[in-house]
This record gives structure tokens, C-alpha cells and sequence, in this order.
């Protein structure tokens, strides 16, 4: 482990530091104010303006993994307990949601002002009165959409009721979904003052986030969220779908002009990894417009998401979304009514071997989706497939009979109100030493690091488990840096690390085909992972079993010091990889952990994980066209097949329902997490299957993020928890398009790089 | 704490940073700590301050650019001049133009009054030139810099991008150069607020074959 990068002693460091003031003094001699030094400082710590240091000194000075140098300390690190996000409440669609929704935008009455939903129906809040935000002049909203809804009439809302089904297997019939169906939404998309630190800092609402709030809940309207006292956060939720069931997102803007520095505060939500329509993808230039003050006014924007599985279509657009279950029984008898249903049973269409589990939505807004996620544009979206008995979950969590039942489908670990299913994302930042508001270097083109890692929006946090098994989906959220995550137990104060502590059963959206038990992972920005911790069954390196009150760390350990992507390095355990602390309680008497990971040979309950879609040489199918797309800088900004985006130009023209197949290339220096829209690939092969053996485990998946350029990949070989990775310039990947049409972009993920230029749209024929 | 305190002690830098300050710039001084207020002299021979004379309260359009350059550089402002047409009678009012020499040492502001002759560049559009030095802090802090110090020093990769902005709304996008003239003028109705927003025509946008394609 090469030393450089740590903090080898104070004095060593107060030299570097000394030498480096003086030349920022230099640049400071040249007619800088201080407050211009300090931004130099800010920009240096972020990869932007490096002031001619040495490498060497640059690393030990600004490496945010060593030593934060610009945000206020934490005075009361790993105290405060874990936010979890929690899961946005259906709306009632008939008066809830005002203007009802319609296919075609500009329908009669087409925009609303919050008193007019407010005395639609006042119990819809409990009673209580809502208003704008504020005390703004009531703003009169209208929907931004110009669109049409694809396939309206097939999946909104008239679809036909419909039912889980176990696949391969005779189980009994579990739970009918409504037949009005669809699930209505309502999020506020507003400023709100905002608290990263431990509340017990005393620094109050420090700063303020732009987030997604649940239109659903009074207090969302609250002026300045007077109502959120210090202990309670807002962001970020957790949006709860399921296949067959279609979720109806409205999004209102009310985000204020003034961006506090950064962000613009038009939108467009973009739902990563589903499978939908144009309109409702939240593409870079689908946005709408929040606050003008000028004639007070703002919009809107209805996001329809079908939860149908890719490949519903087969062959031709003109079949039928649903096909009927064929040997499903009718007559289900509802528990809590007694009312026979004797339709018939069908489970979502598609292909059964798509089935996503953990999506996420965030700002897409062209040129601003750098600045408007980091201001907090993002959330959860998990996607439960009951109805063919897999990941069952608490799929309708508004339901009081169901309840995240662990002996059903998968068994993943889930229990009541998802106790046991806890997502985390994971994103650095950078905070003002004035003030506290949240800093963002938006003149620098490379990628912007910040040096406070945050876990929901928290500044080291504390989490509480029991011994038992817990599913975490973690999320790397951005802006520009790569994560490689490690579990250590704390041993008298030694870090001692876990092995095979992540039992991995996803790779971005997708359940993989069986768990890997893994070590340590990487993620880019927007992958993802599902990981089973069994909290009962860890031993450390040393071969001692994880107790009740010990103490975890969970850490990134991935070196990366400015924007451009990691350095290849792997820091050893210390005090500035940890990112969340897990202090392990007892299981309480009567409770008992019946979640499984699959598919162990030794539980009772073998249902099978799923297999991959064939791809086409394993059918004996053409590929029908192949792409090339090589990701790279030009002219000082990023770039694809050496242009910058143009957002007039498409760059593919895709005839639906064929295979192809792209090459994504890259040359050296950097690092991009490369994201395709609407339609997943599976890799084929790494830089002419150089990589050990062919690609590695994790990545026979279906995947939406693809990692390339420097240190895409760790090193398999003994040594690979020193550090080692290994680079990948070049990825040959396969993919169809199907089941909708229009335009969705490809982009570098490090969202920087992606507003300066790394993008380029495809267009699925219809 | 002074410039002096802080390079005369560094480990009062951490000190500082233990806990949150009250103070929190305001708007005003967050716009002006953006951008640096180096003096430059105009291809009309005034000096002016970079952020005060040429940025405060504008929306502006910034690229670099050096007149010895003989490739693309011609291309960038011929290119932009369209864009300052397309722009209309914007330019000079509310929008101003600013292409900033790369070559302080030779692109004088004599000189670069005769290339802005040459490519009869109008009111509203400056180019601007200054020390070596204050070029080179301005490129950074606009972020024009290579991370890569080889290709930091090769002027060309700094010529391909046109920043704009609104100052006041501190909203900034970015373009190339060499893009659709009409669209870059686009781009900064983008930003304004109110509900300019990309047409049906741009959502569906134009084919263009990248050449990148084989068959099976
Ligand atoms: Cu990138």
C-alpha cells in the first residue's frame, strides 16, 4: 500500500499545507480577494484548478478521503440514527389528483392552483388546509406535456385486474390487485431548508436542498417546513411499485428562480432503468418550468409508468399488453370483504425475465442535471414483482393485510412497513465554511468531488439492526465519484475487516440469476446494487463471529481525487473510509428471521432467481446492426464519436424489435459509468475478454450502467483488496428494442461530463 | 482571518473549519466570488475588470480564441457571428459577446482590432486580450483547463466550447462552438425564465449518420 495517500503525520502535513498556502499566495499576490483564495481552495479540492501543485502534494492536502479541507467538521459523527426513506402515499385520483389525468395534455380544466385541489377534496390532507409554499401569490400550474401517453388505452386505468401467479410451481393463489388499478401520485418538487449534519451540532438548517416532496402529506406545503423541527428529514422517499399495477407520478414545480448559486429550476424526472415512453421518461429536454414570478405561473408534468416487463409486445406493437395467465383459477375470495372476484386471473406481461427490482428517479434537465440532482433531485423507486410470486416484498404497503410476508416468492428479507429493506444512497458533498449552504463548483468540466459523504442526505449516521437479515439497495448517486464498498467490525478500535460479508442478489434494476458472496463491490454513479447482509452470520478476518453490540463500519474504500474518475488505489480501513456506522442489537424475543438468501440448497422454499434473456446466438438470431460509440474529450469538453451533444441530432435510427449490438470504447485517463435509457444490454465481452477470465461474475446481468476507462474494474487476483484494478477501454455489449417508441438518450453518468457534451440521443422507429 | 493568518498558520485553517460560521455570503457576494474581476483591455484599448464591466447583470457568451490560430479558430468566429445575427438586436443590449485571446503575448488589442474588422464583428461583441498571467487564472476560472497538463497546454482544446449564462440568475450552459448557430441562440432562450422550451420539431430532432454503423 503506497503511503502517499495518507495523512503520514502532522507536521508532514502542516508542510504541505504551508507550501501549498504559499502558492496559493502567489496566485493571491496576483489580485485575488480572500474570498477568491478560498474558492481556489474549493475548486482545487474538487479537481478543478490545481495551482501547479505536484501530485503528490495536491493528494495529501485536498483528498477529501483524508481530511476534509473545505466543509465544517462533524462535532457528532455516528450519533444520529439513519434516515430511512420513507414511502410516498397514494393520492386519490379523483379528487387528489386535479386535473384528472388525461392522455392528451390540454384537456379541459388543464392547470390548477393548490386552493382549487385544496377544496377539491379537504379531507384528502386529513383536514388540514393547503397552500403554496411560501407565502407566494397562489401560482396557477399547467401541465408542460405535449405528448401523447403511448399506449393509453392498454394500460391506464382501464386495465383489466390482474393477479400474482407463481411461476413454475402450484402454490395457491395469493392477493387480486384493485381493479381502478392504477396508483396515483402527487410530489412536490420544492426547496426545502435542509440539515446534513448530525441534528446535535446545533447548526440548524444549514443549508437548503431542491427535492421531491409527497404532495400527499399537509407539512409538504408548509411555507418553510416550520413543521420540520430539528431530528426530522424530508428527503429522499421511496416510491413502492409492482408489476401489473401502473404507478401515475404528477410532478408539480415549485422550485424558485433563485438558485442559491447553482441549478436552474426547470425539470424533467427521469425514471432510470424502467421501461416506458418518451413522454414519460424524463429525458434532458422534456422539462417544465417552476415558479415565474413575473405572471405566476409554473407547471407541471403526469408520468405514466405501465410496470410491464420489456418484451410485452412480442413481434408486433399490435398485440395485446395482457395476456391471460393461462391455467390461473378464478374465484379468489377477498379476506377483508368476503367478495368473490371471478375474473380472470392474469399476471404481467412482458418477459418474465426482466423483471426489475431497484430503480431511482432524479433531475435530467439538459445541461443543469449535475447541479439539480446534487441540489437533491433524486429518489427511490422499488419495483416488486408479486405477481409472479419472486420479489414479493410489501408490494402494496397501503394494504393492511399484506406486510412484507418473508415466506412468500424470493423470500428476500422485507417484513412490515420494510423494516428489513433499506435503501441507501450514497453521494458526496460539499459545504460553504461560511454559512454551511451546500457548495458547488459548477465552472469546472472535469467532475466535481465534495468531501463529506453523505448516506440519505446524512453526514455520518448511525444505523440500527437487528441480528438478522437485512436486504440494503445501495445507490451511488453522484456527481462524479465511484464507490467501492467494504463491512469491518470494530475491534477494540482496529478495523478488522468482514469477508464475504455481501451476499449480492442484484446489478443495477436486476435480480441476478443467483447471489454472489462478495467481499467488497464498485459502483459508478446510478449503479446499483442489492446486497443480503446476514447480520447473524458474519466473521471477521480473524475468524471471530460478529456479536450482539459490536460495532460495523461499512466504508468506501475507492481512492478518487478529482472528477475525472477513481485513481486504481484502495485505501486501507481508517477513520476517513468509513461512510456508516452499524451497530448490531439482539433479535427481540418472538421474532424470528424467516427471510432466506436464495437460492441456498438448505432452505425450504426453492424458488428459482431468474434465468437471463437468451441472447440472440444462443436463439440463432441475427444481429441486425452494429454501432460503434467511442467516449471521449474534444475541443475541452466530453464528448461521443468526438462530438459534443447537439440536442437537435439523432444519432440512431433503431428498428423496433431488433437485435444489435454496440461497442463502447474509451481511451485513457478517465473514468465514465456510460447509461443507455429505456432498453437493458448484457455485456458480451471486456477489451477482447482480457479481463481474467471473460467478465466478472456481477456483470452477467442485465445492466443499464456500464463502467469503462480507468479503474472500471477491480482485480480478481488474492491482491485485489490492495488495491489493484483494472482498466477497460473497450465493451461490446447487446441489446433489442422494444414495446415503445421515440427518442431516449445515452450519456456519461458522471452527470458533469454529461452536461459538458457526453451524450447523444437514439430514436426506436415505429 | 486575513490572507497572512492563513499562510502564516495553516493550522488555523482547520481550526476555522470545526464548526459552521454564522455568516453566509449573500447573493451578491456569492456572484462576485465566482468569476474573477482581472483587468483586461478590449480590442478598442479599454481596460475593464472582467467581472464587473463584463459579467455582472448580463447574459453572456464567452469563448477563447487566438488570431495566429489557423485551423478552426476562423471557423469558431465566423460561426459565432451567425450566432450573433441570430441573436438579433439582443447583442449590445442585455446579451454581450466576449472571445478572449489564448495569446495575450501577440494578440495585442491592436491586432485584435483588426481581426474583429476583419470578420465585421459589431457592437456587443469584445474581444478581449491581457498579462499572460491573468489570461491563464481567467482560462482556470472559467474552466477552461485540461486536468492533463500536456493537453492543457495545446490551445486547441480550448477553442472548441462557448460558455453562456445568466449572470443574475447564475445559470450556465454550455456549447460547442461549431454547433447550429440558431440553436445555440436557442440555448440561452433555454434559460430565461418563463416556458421557452424545446419544440415538438427539436423532441423528434434530425437524423444524422455518424458513420458508426455496420450491418449484422
Ligand atoms: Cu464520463
Amino acid at each position: 500500500m503506497k503511503k502517499v495517500f495518507q495523512s503520514t503525520g502532522l507536521a508532514k502535513r502542516e508542510r504541505e499545507i504551508s507550501k501549498y498556502m504559499d502558492e496559493v499566495t502567489e496566485i493571491g499576490r496576483a489580485g485575488l480577494s480572500r474570498r477568491e483564495l478560498l474558492k481556489m481552495g474549493v475548486a482545487a479540492g474538487a479537481g478543478g484548478l490545481t495551482l501547479g501543485l505536484s501530485k503528490s502534494t495536491q493528494a495529501a492536502i485536498i483528498d477529501p478521503q483524508v481530511n476534509p479541507f473545505v466543509s465544517p467538521q462533524v462535532l457528532n459523527p455516528w450519533t444520529e440514527n439513519l434516515y430511512i426513506p420513507p414511502t410516498v402515499h397514494r393520492i386519490d385520483p379523483n379528487n387528489g389528483l386535479y386535473p384528472a389525468p388525461v392522455p392528451i395534455p390540454g384537456a379541459t380544466p388543464s392547470n390548477f392552483t393548490i386552493a382549487e385541489l385544496a377544496a377539491r377534496n379537504p379531507s384528502s390532507w386529513g383536514g388540514q388546509t393547503v397552500t403554496d409554499p411560501s407565502g407566494q401569490p397562489l401560482m396557477r400550474y399547467s401541465e408542460a406535456r405535449k405528448e401523447e401517453h403511448q399506449r393509453w388505452s392498454e394500460s391506464y386505468p382501464s386495465a383489466k385486474a390482474y393477479s400474482s401467479a407463481p411461476v413454475g410451481s402450484t402454490a395457491g393463489p395469493l392477493k387480486p390487485l384493485k381493479p381502478d388499478n392504477a396508483h396515483h401520485y402527487l410530489l412536490l418538487a420544492r426547496e426545502v431548508p435542509y440539515c446534513f449534519y448530525p441534528h446535535a451540532d446545533g447548526v440548524g438548517n444549514h443549508c437548503h436542498v431542491w427535492t421531491f416532496c409527497d404532495g400527499s402529506d399537509p407539512k409538504s406545503y408548509a411555507g418553510e417546513y416550520s413543521t420540520y423541527e430539528a431530528g426530522v428529514r424530508v428527503a429522499p422517499l421511496r416510491l413502492v411499485a409492482r408489476y401489473g399495477q401502473p404507478t401515475y407520478m404528477r410532478v408539480v414545480n415549485m422550485l424558485p428562480a433563485d438558485n442559491r448559486g447553482f441549478g436552474i429550476n426547470k425539470i424533467s424526472t427521469h425514471l432510470h432503468n424502467h421501461h416506458n415512453a418518451p413522454p414519460s421518461d424524463g429525458g434532458p429536454l422534456r422539462w417544465f418550468e417552476g415558479w415565474n414570478t413575473t405572471n405566476n405561473t409554473a407547471q407541471f408534468w403526469d408520468y405514466h409508468y405501465p410496470n410491464i416487463r420489456a418484451g410485452f409486445t412480442g413481434s408486433t406493437y399490435k398485440t395485446s399488453i395482457y395476456k391471460p395467465y393461462p391455467s390461473y383459477p378464478t374465484g379468489y375470495t377477498d379476506p377483508k370483504t368476503g367478495i368473490v372476484d371471478n375474473r380472470p386471473w392474469q399476471t404481467c406481461a412482458g418477459n418474465f425475465a426482466e423483471t426489475l427490482s431497484t430503480l431511482w428517479f432524479h433531475d435530467h434537465k439538459m445541461d443543469f442535471t449535475a447541479q439539480n440532482v446534487y441540489k437533491g433531485l433524486a429518489s427511490f423507486y422499488t419495483l416488486y414483482s408479486d405477481d409472479i410470486n419472486l420479489d414479493y416484498g410489501d408490494a402494496d404497503p397501503e394494504d393492511p393485510t399484506a406486510g412484507g410476508d418473508e415466506t412468500k416468492g424470493l423470500g428476500l428479507p422485507c417484513g412490515k412497513n420494510f423494516e428489513f429493506d433499506i435503501p441507501l444512497v450514497f453521494a458526496d458533498k460539499m459545504f460553504n465554511p461560511s454559512g454551511g449552504e451546500l457548495f458547488m463548483d459548477i465552472l469546472n468540466f472535469d467532475g466535481f468531488l465534495g468531501d463529506m459523504t453523505t448516506v440519505n442526505f446524512q453526514i455520518k449516521p448511525k444505523l440500527e439492526v437487528k441480528k438478522r437479515k437485512y436486504r440494503f439497495r445501495m445507490l451511488v448517486g453522484g456527481p462524479s465519484r465511484f464507490f467501492q464498498f467494504h463491512l469491518s467490525v470494530d475491534r477494540a478500535g482496529t478495523m478488522v475487516d468482514i469477508p464475504y460479508a455481501f451476499w449480492r442478489i442484484s446489478t443495477d434494476g436486476n435480480l441476478l440469476v443467483k447471489p454472489i458472496n462478495q467481499t467488497c463491490f464498485r459502483l459508478g454513479v446510478a449503479e446499483r446494487v442489492d446486497v443480503i447482509i446476514d447480520f447473524a452470520n458474519l466473521k471477521d478476518a480473524n475468524g471471530f463471529s460478529v456479536n450482539e453490540g459490536d460495532t460495523l463500519w461499512l466504508e468506501n474504500r475507492l481512492h478518487q481525487i478529482n472528477g475525472r474518475g477513481p485513481s486504481g488505489k484502495v485505501l486501507p480501513a481508517n477513520e476517513a473510509t468509513k461512510i456508516l456506522k452499524i451497530k448490531v442489537n439482539p433479535l427481540p424475543v418472538g421474532e424470528v428471521d424467516r427471510s432466506v438468501i436464495p437460492p441456498l440448497p438448505s432452505v425450504t422454499r426453492p424458488i428459482p432467481m431468474l434465468a437471463m434473456p437468451a441472447l440472440p446466438a444462443q436463439e440463432a438470431k441475427k444481429i441486425a446492426v452494429s454501432r460503434t460509440w467511442d467516449f471521449g474529450s474534444s475541443n475541452g469538453a466530453w464528448s461521443v464519436n468526438g462530438k459534443l451533444f447537439d440536442p437537435a441530432v439523432i444519432s440512431a435510427q433503431i428498428k423496433p424489435n431488433t437485435w444489435e449490438q454496440w461497442t463502447i470504447t474509451s481511451g485513457g485517463g478517465w473514468a465514465h459509468p456510460i447509461h443507455i435509457h429505456h432498453e437493458e444490454f448484457q455485456i458480451v465481452s471486456r477489451d477482447n475478454t482480457k479481463y481474467p477470465s471473460g467478465i466478472p461474475t456481477e456483470e452477467i446481468s442485465r445492466k443499464d450502467v456500464l463502467r469503462i476507462g480507468d479503474a472500471a474494474l477491480i482485480n480478481p487476483s488474492p491482491t485485489a483488496l490492495e488495491g489493484a484494478s483494472i482498466n477497460s477501454g473497450k465493451v461490446v455489449i447487446q441489446m433489442q428494442f422494444r414495446d415503445w417508441w421515440g427518442d431516449y438518450p445515452m450519456h456519461c453518468h458522471n452527470v458533469v461530463h454529461e452536461d459538458h457534451g457526453m451524450m447523444i440521443r437514439f430514436e426506436i422507429l415505429k | 482571518m486575513g490572507l497572512a493568518a492563513l499562510t502564516a498558520a495553516p493550522s488555523l485553517l482547520a481550526a476555522s473549519h470545526k464548526t459552521h460560521s454564522k455568516h453566509a455570503p449573500n447573493a451578491t457576494e456569492r456572484r462576485r466570488s465566482r468569476f474573477l474581476n482581472v483587468p483586461l483591455v478590449t480590442h478598442e484599448g479599454k481596460i475593464v475588470h472582467f467581472y464587473d464591466d463584463l459579467m455582472k447583470d448580463k447574459t453572456v457568451l464567452i469563448n477563447f480564441m487566438y488570431a495566429s490560430c489557423a485551423d478552426s479558430c476562423p471557423m469558431t468566429t465566423s460561426n459565432l457571428k451567425k450566432v450573433y445575427t441570430a441573436l438579433g438586436d439582443r447583442v449590445g443590449k442585455d446579451v454581450f459577446m466576449y472571445s478572449i485571446t489564448l495569446d495575450p503575448e501577440h494578440d495585442t488589442p491592436h491586432l485584435l482590432k483588426s481581426y474583429a474588422d476583419l470578420f465585421k464583428t459589431g457592437p456587443g461583441w469584445t474581444f478581449l486580450t491581457g498579462t499572460k498571467d491573468r489570461i491563464e487564472q481567467l482560462r482556470a476560472n472559467l474552466g477552461y483547463k485540461n486536468s492533463d497538463p500536456v493537453a492543457d497546454k495545446d490551445r486547441t482544446q480550448h477553442i472548441g466550447v462557448v460558455k453562456f449564462g445568466i449572470e443574475r440568475l447564475e445559470r450556465w450552459g454550455m456549447a460547442p462552438a461549431l454547433g447550429s448557430p440558431v440553436a445555440i441562440a436557442e440555448y440561452i432562450d433555454w434559460l430565461e425564465p418563463g416556458a421557452k422550451q424545446p419544440s415538438l420539431e427539436i423532441l423528434r430532432g434530425r437524423y444524422e449518420d455518424p458513420g458508426n454503423i455496420t450491418m449484422g
